[in-house]
């Protein structure tokens, strides 16, 4: 079909009221009640007892399963099939937020609170068309509706509900160009998971192997290349220095504006230009021996242990909070890129971490452990190629993200245009 | 009946019940039915859709009316059933018990009821006997009093069993009362007289809550305990301890899971003939378990003395009834502080989950000379300081041990500064530690926190001298099936557990026999996982295969981008911004 589509912008517009809202429409197409074209069925109220989550009977459709391809729950009772949903049905969520969804998964019961919705004839109502045209109703609606703690949607809300109806072979043409659109957005989702898996592999085999290593050798943490060499951190290191302890910088010394204090969230974000907490000048002379230089490895040190970034060039000046401790890498050993990527992503690493965090309540690292924390250590050459491919992969996952948020971003304004009849098809 | 019920969903199982208590095993009609529900304001709309639902379940018969062929007449099916309780069938009794409990009254109540009732049933089977054999009824009352416990009230002429109190609503408003005069003509049972006050019974039982009182009473009154053998009796009684040990957890009441005991006790490899104390008793479930194992191992005459204290009045009485259903008679029970009074003798075997990080005044200890040597005698300055009491269990444990102790602590025990670490330090090096376990997270009902067992042994083989082993378990449990936020250690994680202690052999990730040299190089710190921790499985992939993949994708995605992309453009083209 694609080729043979033409689009057109309408001239002829109607305004119309539906849904709570003015808007126009062009003069051909009708505005029809959504319950005259479209059969609603809400889901049965299976009892729990019979719920189960080891897939025995049926899989059951409850609201949080909506936007996915499983069930969570399986329901084993006896049923009416009159409930049962196929793949490619029409779901609607009726609590909490309104939305329609196509259902990818395999055959399943409808449970309460969900509801399946279906074009009464197709030859007057295009099934597709009716999914799309949906979504802006019900968030209308949800909008519109008061609430105590949790929304419901109610028949009554069904009955309100006006859609804009173009001749048939139009609706299908919208549907088509919409599906083509969501088509190419899933593509680029399985893009960027496989990639992200590539990824990993590729840091299974760099971190461990190396780059065209034929012999290996046993270490005490593990197996590695010949050519490296296992260091201790603080052999490879000018400084390792944890945070402030609780009483060399107190909460009440933090303040809104002044010099930095970098946290554990700059670094698990890789973000070190917002910040929320603040010293005095006159606080940071004192707590100077914690001041962060760019190109310093920023290791997380309590709570979430074990997480790594490096500094970028032209930061603001700062210190480290309490849960955080700075590791300066001695540059004729060490690169901190590549430093950053052992931390967060070897598994030669990370399991001497999980093992020397002293977990009670609160798992955390000290200084005296994280100096005698074995690295394996290759060539600087060899690093630094390492360091470059995965962050060639990066960029990779990085572009298809924001290639599938450009995409979704038109998808949403297309919508508007076809929807409405702004642009026509033909 | 109540297993064909827990099957049936709630809105049906309540109308069925009202059914039963109207009509029994009687016939009859559907107009009946609707008055008996609209009488107890359960009317429905479609009684005859109940009733069908009913009969589809099995629980209900059909037949025409002969006096009209157009109308039904029907039947409860399952009223009359005295099936000897199986123990699921026990449980799920229990569980509808539960049921009605659930925010009303103290789970507390349900230990009394269950132990009252069997009580009752045994005592009236011994009364059976008696009559068998000849005896009159007066007689038989009198034999039984003296073979079992005294359930007849000479003084008083009056039957205090559970039947007889329970058999209408005036005499279960005296349920307390029965229960207060019975703990007086019985010296073991004294206690009862205090659990009665305690939980209230005595005002729980009162115009108001009669309604669930007497549904708790129907569940009970369709369980025949004297057929039913002591240990599933004791199996149920743990059961309810189990079910609301979550919830009481909240409230400070730390119970012991099941599994973990098992593992305790079964390290330890309790002996027949042996004495096995736990100074820290709760509910009694470590020496049960201890009778349990050797019970199992032996299949003989089991001889075991049993000790326990406990400073909560409460529980070490929940305690005793514990061991009473569990029919065990070798016990003695103290009440009081272990730490600052312990009254019991040297045993065998010490065992305990004491309280974890408790706050104590450690001056208490200093006090008498004779409790004073417990803490100074296997370190110089045993008493540890006030934040935690957990190596003042150990020294307590070991002094009273005459062979092993084994305890369950919190993982900060084996690496805490400061006094504790001098306390720890002595101790190893008299070399009394044979073995540390570090436990899976989320096994407790009161913290995540993963905990750890300690074995100490006082007479340490020749091949285990001066060597500790140490067994990172942290990996070997499995979903919890009942209380989704938990796991618990399965049978065969606790015989993996137990089978490496055996061998004290190295398996790498999961145990390491470490000298005491070494752990001296360690600064003396016992955290289980600077010796040993578990392989990390990663999935590994398969990268050729994965950036072939890869490549299909970019092709598909090439295009379906394309084709969207056209679509916008020709959007724009017409006129779309």
């Amino acid at each position: 079909m694609a080729t043979s589509l033409e689009f057109y912008k309408e001239e002829k517009l109607k305004k119309v009221e539906a849904n709570g809202v003015i808007f126009e429409i062009p003069e051909d197409w009708k505005t029809v009640n959504l319950i005259d074209y479209a059969n609603v069925l809400k889901g049965f109220a299976f009892s729990s007892n019979f719920f189960n989550e080891i897939g025995k009977g049926l899989p059951i459709i409850r609201i949080r399963d909506l936007g996915k391809d499983t069930t969570e729950a399986y329901y084993s009772g006896q049923y009416d099939p009159t409930y049962i949903v196929e793949r490619g049905d029409l779901l609607i969520s009726m609590d909490g937020e309104f939305d329609i969804y196509l259902w990818k998964g395999p055959q399943a019961l409808l449970n309460q609170r969900v509801c399946k919705v279906w074009s009464k004839d197709a030859s007057k109502l295009d099934n597709m068309y009716l999914y799309y045209t949906l979504k802006k109703p019900l968030k209308l609606i949800e909008a519109q509706t008061s609430h105590t703690t949790v929304k419901h949607l109610l028949d009554r809300d069904f009955e309100r509900i006006k859609i804009p109806l173009p001749p048939l072979s139009e609706q299908r043409k919208i549907a088509h160009v919409l599906t083509t659109i969501d088509k190419a957005i899933e593509e680029v989702d399985k893009a960027i998971k496989k990639a992200e898996r590539i990824k990993k592999g590729l840091m299974q085999e760099l971190l461990t192997k190396g780059i065209g290593h034929k012999k290996f050798k046993d270490t005490e943490i593990g197996k590695i290349p010949k050519e490296w060499k296992v260091v201790e951190l603080q052999d490879i290191t000018l400084l390792i220095k944890c945070g402030p302890f609780g009483s060399q910088l107190k909460r009440n010394e933090l303040t809104d504006s002044g010099i930095k204090v970098y946290t554990q969230d700059n670094v698990l974000r890789k973000d070190f230009y917002t910040s929320y907490a603040y010293i005095s000048p006159k606080k940071f002379e004192q707590l100077k021996s914690m001041e962060v230089l760019p190109g310093d490895v920023l290791l997380t040190i309590r709570g979430t242990v074990g997480k790594a970034a490096v500094v970028p060039p032209e930061v603001d000046k700062g210190i480290i909070h309490t849960n955080l401790a700075i590791i300066r890498c001695d540059l004729d050993k060490i690169f901190p890129s590549y430093l950053e990527r052992i931390i967060n992503d070897s598994e030669l690493f990370i399991g001497q971490i999980k093992s020397a965090r002293t977990s009670t309540t609160l798992p955390a690292l000290y200084a005296r452990t994280i100096k005698r924390l074995k690295v394996p250590l290759p060539p600087l050459r060899e690093q630094k190629k390492i360091a470059e491919i995965l962050s060639k992969w990066d960029k990779v996952i990085e572009l298809k993200k924001a290639k599938k948020e450009k995409l979704e971003r038109m998808k949403k304004k297309v919508m508007e245009l076809l929807l409405t009849g702004k642009v026509r098809v033909k | 009946m109540w297993d064909k019920l827990a099957d049936v969903e709630n809105w049906i199982k309540e109308k069925c019940i009202v059914l039963t208590k109207e009509f029994g095993s009687k016939p009859f009609r559907l107009e009946e039915a609707e008055q008996v529900l609209k009488k107890n304001k359960l009317e429905i709309e479609n009684v005859k859709e109940l009733l069908s639902e009913l009969r589809k379940k099995g629980l209900l018969k059909v037949e025409k009316d002969p006096q009209d062929f157009r109308k039904s007449i029907y039947k409860l099916l399952f009223v009359n059933e005295k099936v000897e309780p199986t123990r699921d069938r026990l449980i799920n009794s229990l569980k509808a018990a539960a049921d009605y409990i659930r925010g009303g009254v103290d789970y507390k109540v349900l230990l009394v009821f269950l132990f009252y009732k069997a009580l009752s049933d045994k005592w009236l089977a011994k009364v059976n006997e008696y009559e068998k054999e000849g005896f009159s009824k007066a007689q038989a009352y009198i034999l039984a009093n003296s073979d079992y416990y005294v359930l007849w009230d000479e003084d008083e002429q009056k039957l205090l069993t559970w039947n007889e109190v329970t058999k209408s609503r005036e005499t279960i408003i005296e349920l307390a009362n029965a229960l207060t005069r019975i703990s007086r003509l019985n010296e073991k049972l004294s206690d009862l007289q205090k659990i009665v006050d305690v939980l209230g019974l005595r005002g729980f039982i009162n115009e108001d809550n009669l309604h669930t009182i007497e549904s708790i009473v129907d569940v009970f009154n369709s369980l025949d305990f004297s057929k039913i053998p002591y240990d599933v009796i004791g199996d149920a009684y743990m059961w309810i301890l189990n079910y609301f040990a979550p919830q009481k957890a909240k409230e400070g009441e730390n119970y012991t899971p099941e599994e973990i005991v098992k593992l305790v006790v079964s390290l330890l490899d309790i002996e027949n003939g042996s004495t096995v104390l736990d100074p820290a008793l709760g509910s009694g479930t470590m020496l049960i378990e201890s009778w349990r194992y050797v019970k199992e191992k032996e299949d003989s005459y089991v001889q075991l003395e049993l000790y326990g204290q406990e400073r909560n009045e409460i529980m070490a009485i929940i305690a005793k009834m514990n061991l009473i259903l569990h029919d065990l008679k070798n016990y003695e029970i103290f009440i009081g502080d272990s730490l600052a009074n312990p009254r019991f003798p040297a045993c065998d075997y010490v065992i305990a989950n004491p309280p974890w990080n408790q706050d104590y005044n450690v001056n208490a200890l200093k006090e008498d000379p004779k409790v004073k040597k417990i803490y100074t005698t296997f370190a110089s300055d045993g008493f540890p300081s006030k934040q935690s009491m957990d190596w003042a269990w150990i020294q307590l444990m070991l002094y009273f041990a005459n062979k092993k102790v084994g305890i369950v602590l919190d993982n900060g025990a084996l690496f805490r500064g400061g006094r504790e670490k001098k306390i720890r330090q002595e101790i190893l090096e008299k070399d009394l530690i044979e073995a540390v376990v570090l436990l899976p997270e989320k096994l407790f009902y009161n913290t995540g926190a993963p905990g750890i067992v300690m074995v100490l042994n006082k007479e340490k083989p020749a091949e285990r001298k001066g060597r500790i082993i140490f067994i990172n378990a942290s990996n070997e449990y499995e979903k919890h099936p009942n209380v989704r936020r938990l796991n618990r250690l399965g049978e065969k994680h606790i015989e993996k557990i137990v089978n490496v202690y055996r061998e004290f052999k190295d398996i790498e990730g999961f145990a390491k026999v470490v000298s005491l040299e070494e752990i001296k190089e360690k600064d003396y710190n016992l955290n289980v996982s600077l010796y040993v921790f578990p392989v990390i499985e990663e999935e590994k992939i398969n990268l050729a295969g994965e950036l072939k993949e890869f490549k299909e994708i970019e092709e598909r995605e090439k295009e379906a981008v394309a084709e969207a992309v056209k679509y916008v453009e020709m959007i724009l083209e017409a006129g779309g911004e």
